[in-house]
């Protein structure tokens, strides 16, 4: 039979045409696995062709779940570990840290008692403050393990470090040729600090800030990986702005805004809680209003119902899981913890709620994902999440 | 449309990473429509549902693959062409179903007379249909009572045509189990139900 005929003989079969001695043709046809390709591509052919109206009255929700669960377990079986690799591009910088902060820990440490010792083999402790900073000639200053006060003079601006934040004043107009510095966190660590301007910005863990020490007339802009919140200075005169790692740039009007920029999250995502910011993506730009976020890929897709609370919840010292993933809650204790993620099987499609500090000790936050069905096997500091 | 094909490709290179929303997205976008041709392939609404999982679920077990793909209905046609011819070689088109396929296309061409004759038999089938699960029942009654035709049941029932002649195929099925124990009609039944 030509594949036209076949494909008549299914497209009568699907609009309820096809006669008693069509059906027998077909059937023969079918059943006896005859030119299998050319029945395929008949079949997608008429998908092609046919756009019948109707909806399907099966709950989606469900049956989405249901899909990703069995999906995922079918994952399961044909392979083995997955190993979620994380771009390490503060590799670097998390090593230097290590470094200092393991020479200091270790030259300074009180002796412990031996049953604290062997309660901290199991225990790994949450993030704290702490950053690099990393001034215009390269040197670098770890800034947990610095007191409070002037820690370096750039060009004509102070740096203090005041509180656990970081604290930029300037005396006398810009250099010709502004001086940057680059505040970086490794995971575990997060940090704040006062920009020139007034601008406060809170550096989520694994994440890095690039600016001026003091900021050249008409212009204020800062680059950041990882994520961010800031709080902007309002000033009419030098716009601020923001540029990411993947070419996106938001343009503040005066304003609060989160920017998760992580290379491991799916898209970045701008979230804007006061003011007005402009975001502009290779393709495309959007203006939000307070309570919308921006996801930008190459281009932007603005969710004008964000929750804005979650977005931030991070630089209030909260974990925020409300309808988060587990790969996303993952992401989110391995950046904190400095964990390695390492899934047994496949990734249960799990799907989480509510709120935990962020001081807690990675088991307490453990126990309670393990309430969701997920179990979990500490080894050294690689986490593998099991079904 | 230049900007909804942009928009895809995004989505597919979301999904290709693993981004469970993004492909929520898509699947909301393309569920219906799967699901509806499904239900011409199959005239079931239960191995319509079953097509359409299954479907999606290859895709996200293959989701890599996403990240070069440019449109999301060709792939989706791609995968489905595979589960559709398996689905008519091993559930729709076997010889255990021919009673099934032999009324589903037979009840698209009742005769006037035929009707009337469906309409005489309300009283013998009562009892069957009482049986049926409500949406079923509804069905049967709009058409063997109302005398309407499976577009204006679908209509009224906010269901799709193939639907409502699933509907009415089974509950056809149905009355003749139920009778089958009736010797009394029995021969009459057949006759004018399945003749």
């Amino acid at each position: 039979m030509p594949p036209s005929e076949f494909q008549h003989l299914v497209q009568k079969f699907t609009d309820d045409s096809i006669t008693a001695a069509e059906l027998q043709q077909l059937r023969q046809w079918v059943l006896e696995d005859r030119d299998a390709d050319m029945q395929e591509a008949a079949i997608e052919a008429i998908l092609h062709h046919s756009h019948p109206a109707g909806h399907m009255p099966a709950d989606k929700a469900a049956m989405f779940s249901y899909i990703l669960e069995e999906a995922n377990r079918r994952t399961a079986a044909t392979s083995g570990a997955v190993v979620v690799s994380v771009k390490r591009w503060w590799a670097a910088a998390a090593a230097a840290v290590l470094l200092l902060g393991t020479g200091l820990y270790f030259l300074t440490r009180p002796k412990p008692p031996a049953t604290v010792a062997q309660h901290s083999v199991h225990s790994i402790l949450p993030g704290r403050e702490g950053a690099i900073l990393t001034l215009a000639d390269g040197s670098r200053l770890v800034l947990d393990s610095l007191q409070n006060g002037v820690i370096s003079r750039q060009g004509r601006a102070d740096v203090r470090l005041q509180h656990g934040q970081l604290l930029y004043t300037h005396n006398g107009a810009a250099a010709a040729l502004p001086a940057y510095n680059t505040m970086t966190t490794p995971r575990g660590r997060q940090f704040r600090v006062m920009l020139p301007d007034g601008t406060a910005v809170w550096l989520n863990a694994a994440s890095s800030l690039h600016y001026p020490v003091v900021f050249p007339e008409g212009e204020r802009s800062v680059t950041v990986t990882g994520e961010a919140y800031f709080e902007v200075a309002p000033d009419p005169h030098r716009p601020f702005t923001v540029k990411t790692a993947n070419g996106a740039v938001i343009e503040v009007l005066g304003t609060s805004f989160n920017v998760n920029a992580y290379t491991d999250e799916t898209a970045l995502r701008t979230t804007l809680l006061q003011g007005k910011i402009r975001v502009k993506a290779a393709a495309g730009n959007s203006i939000l209003q307070p309570g919308e976020q921006a996801v930008i890929t190459q281009t932007v897709t603005v969710n004008t119902h964000a929750n804005t609370a979650q977005a931030v919840a991070w630089k209030n010292g909260i974990f925020n899981f409300q309808h988060a993933t587990l790969e996303e809650v993952m992401r989110q204790i391995a950046r904190w913890y400095d964990v390695e993620v390492v899934y047994e099987k496949n990734i249960p499609a799990i799907t989480f709620g509510g709120e935990m500090g962020r001081d807690l000790e990675l088991k307490d936050v453990l126990e309670f994902l393990q309430g969701s069905g997920v179990h979990f096997k500490l080894s050294g500091r690689k986490l593998i999440v099991m079904p | 449309m230049s900007n909804t094909s942009d928009n895809e490709r995004e989505l597919l290179r979301l999904v290709a990473a693993g981004d469970e929303n993004a492909y929520r997205l898509l699947f909301d976008r393309y569920a219906d429509r799967m699901y509806m041709n499904a239900l011409h392939f199959t005239k079931s609404e239960e191995l319509a549902q079953d097509l359409t999982q299954e479907i999606f679920i290859r895709i996200w077990v293959n989701r890599l693959k996403l990240a070069t793909v440019d449109r999301f209905d060709a792939w989706l046609f791609t995968v489905a062409r595979n589960v559709i011819r398996n689905e008519l070689k091993k559930k729709i088109l076997p010889v255990e179903n021919e009673a099934f396929l032999h009324t589903y296309f037979r009840d698209n061409n009742l005769t006037p007379q035929e009707r009337i004759e469906y309409k005489e038999l309300e009283s013998s089938v009562h009892q069957a249909i009482r049986n049926l699960p409500p949406q079923m029942q509804t069905v049967f009654l709009l058409s063997r009572q109302e005398g309407l035709t499976h577009e204006e049941i679908a209509l009224r029932m906010n269901i799709s045509v193939v639907s409502s002649k699933t509907y009415m195929v089974r509950c056809l099925l149905a009355i003749r189990r139920h009778l089958g124990k009736d010797a009394v009609k029995l021969g009459i039944v057949v006759f004018f139900l399945f003749k």
